[in-house]
């Protein structure tokens, strides 16, 4: 039975459909935009429009962006001779995050996935092998490290190895502030392959 | 509460909510069940490698109202060295997607589990044919699952045969006279001869065995078919492995 009137109701519908909110969250998210100022509430309403009007994909890299080519490609200062390729756009951001990288990306928008039927084809591989040209010194694969993201960076290694292009993959160990008892055979044997002298 | 030691190995996973996930265990005392995994995907989880597929571990398990959860988890052999070349990972992917396809939940398959381990490690360790372990692979997987197909005898006749048709339908060798639908393969004397080392060979022994690769094709391309008619599924393994492969 529906206590609510048709307009509530329905919003509490829409709050629900969001990843990671159910009936209880949305009906408070619901209750919660009721009670807002009617220019909030407008200007909220114009931001979901406004993204979803004028987010569209980068035609180089494939990341978010309001202007194409985005801001990263853009960008001079940037290094091109060094394309990140990362599995999603929110990588791009946690990927920057770091300050640490000056380079390019490239978004895969997903990655292979033998069990889940994404082949080769289904994801961004060609648009990147497209973007290879003799200036390009490295490419970084920033992909999970799962099975699936390895299958991806070793797909795209063996792709690209042949062009004479430098390929690596990020390296794979101990987060920072973990107690190494608590690290599993894999990574602490992962942390190993990859240890470097200080 | 009780809380039940199970060994086993992590077929497939799904990923439920923000950060936890549903990981399918072939496991020694349980057959295959799944299992939530709470929080498995956040970077400083203990449960993050254990839970990946390949992973064969010690797992302790509680039964929630419809699926079990992972309460600890120790790593036996991640098999890295699977995960970490192409040409095996394709070939790894396809067996832990044809065991989940031929056994049924929470029915016990203590031979099945054997049987992956077993190839696993030898896909590890060995320089053995890819193309020959999985044909090899695939006949044992179906005789195990209860699709073991019949030669060297006629399926209609009962009579011995050394040649023949092999037939989707039936399950096994027919000879020439009762050939009667199109799903039929010839099998010539040397292609029967294969079959039987197949049946009969241990996985350990495959790479001491001459093979001719057109041959093991032509045989895998039946195969295939056949386990395509008995479980009704499409592998979507098959294609990557056959993409990476060619």
């Amino acid at each position: 039975m529906n206590f609510y009137p048709q307009p509530i109701s329905r919003l509490i519908e829409e709050f629900s459909k969001l990843p990671g909110v159910g009936p209880k969250t949305a009906q408070r998210l619901a209750f919660y935009v009721l009670n807002m100022d009617m220019s909030e509430a407008e200007k909220l309403s114009s931001a979901i429009i406004n993204a979803k009007n004028n987010i569209k994909y980068c035609s180089v890299c494939g990341n978010l962006t309001d202007d194409d080519p985005c801001i990263i490609c853009r960008n001079t200062s940037r290094d091109s001779n060094l394309i990140c390729v990362v599995e999603e756009p929110k990588d791009v951001i946690a990927m920057e995050k770091t300050r640490e990288y000056k380079g390019l990306y490239h978004v895969l928008h997903g990655v292979i996935s033998p069990l889940g039927g994404v082949g080769p084809d289904d994801i961004r591989i060609k648009e990147l092998l497209g973007r290879i040209t003799p200036d390009i010194k490295e490419i970084i694969i920033a992909t999970n490290p799962n099975v699936e993201g390895e299958a991806t960076a070793m797909y795209i290694a063996r792709l690209i190895k042949p062009l004479g292009v430098k390929v690596t993959r990020i390296a794979h160990g101990i987060p920072v502030g973990a107690d190494l008892e608590y690290a599993d055979e894999v990574t602490l044997s992962k942390a190993l392959e990859g240890r470097r002298e200080i | 509460m009780s809380l039940i030691n199970v060994q086993g190995v992590v077929l497939k996973y799904i990923k439920l909510g923000e950060s936890d996930k549903i990981i399918t265990i072939l496991t020694d005392k349980l057959g295959k069940v799944d299992v939530v995994s709470h929080g498995a995907r956040k970077t400083k989880s203990k449960f993050m490698a254990s839970t990946q597929p390949f992973c064969y571990g010690e797992y302790q398990l509680y039964k929630g109202k419809s699926l079990y959860t992972l309460s600890q988890s120790s790593i036996i052999d991640s098999f890295q060295s699977i995960i970490m070349d192409l040409d095996k990972l394709s070939y790894g992917v396809y067996f832990l997607e044809l065991i989940d396809s031929l056994t049924e939940n929470e029915a016990k398959s203590v031979s099945m589990l054997a049987l992956l381990l077993k190839t696993l490690y030898i896909l590890t360790h060995d320089d053995v044919n890819l193309k020959l372990l999985r044909l090899t692979f695939d006949f044992k997987a179906i005789s195990i699952g209860g699709y073991m197909p019949q030669i060297s005898k006629c399926l209609k006749c009962g009579d011995k045969i050394s040649e023949g048709y092999f037939s989707i339908i039936d399950g096994g060798t027919v000879c020439r006279n009762c050939k009667d639908n199109k799903y039929n393969y010839g099998i010539n004397k040397e292609t029967m001869n294969y079959l039987h080392i197949i049946k009969n060979i241990k996985l350990e022994d495959l790479r001491n065995i001459k093979y001719d690769e057109k041959t093991i094709d032509y045989l895998q391309n039946i195969m295939t078919r056949y386990i395509f008619y008995q479980t009704d599924k499409e592998l979507k393994s098959i294609s990557l492995m056959n993409k990476i492969n060619k």
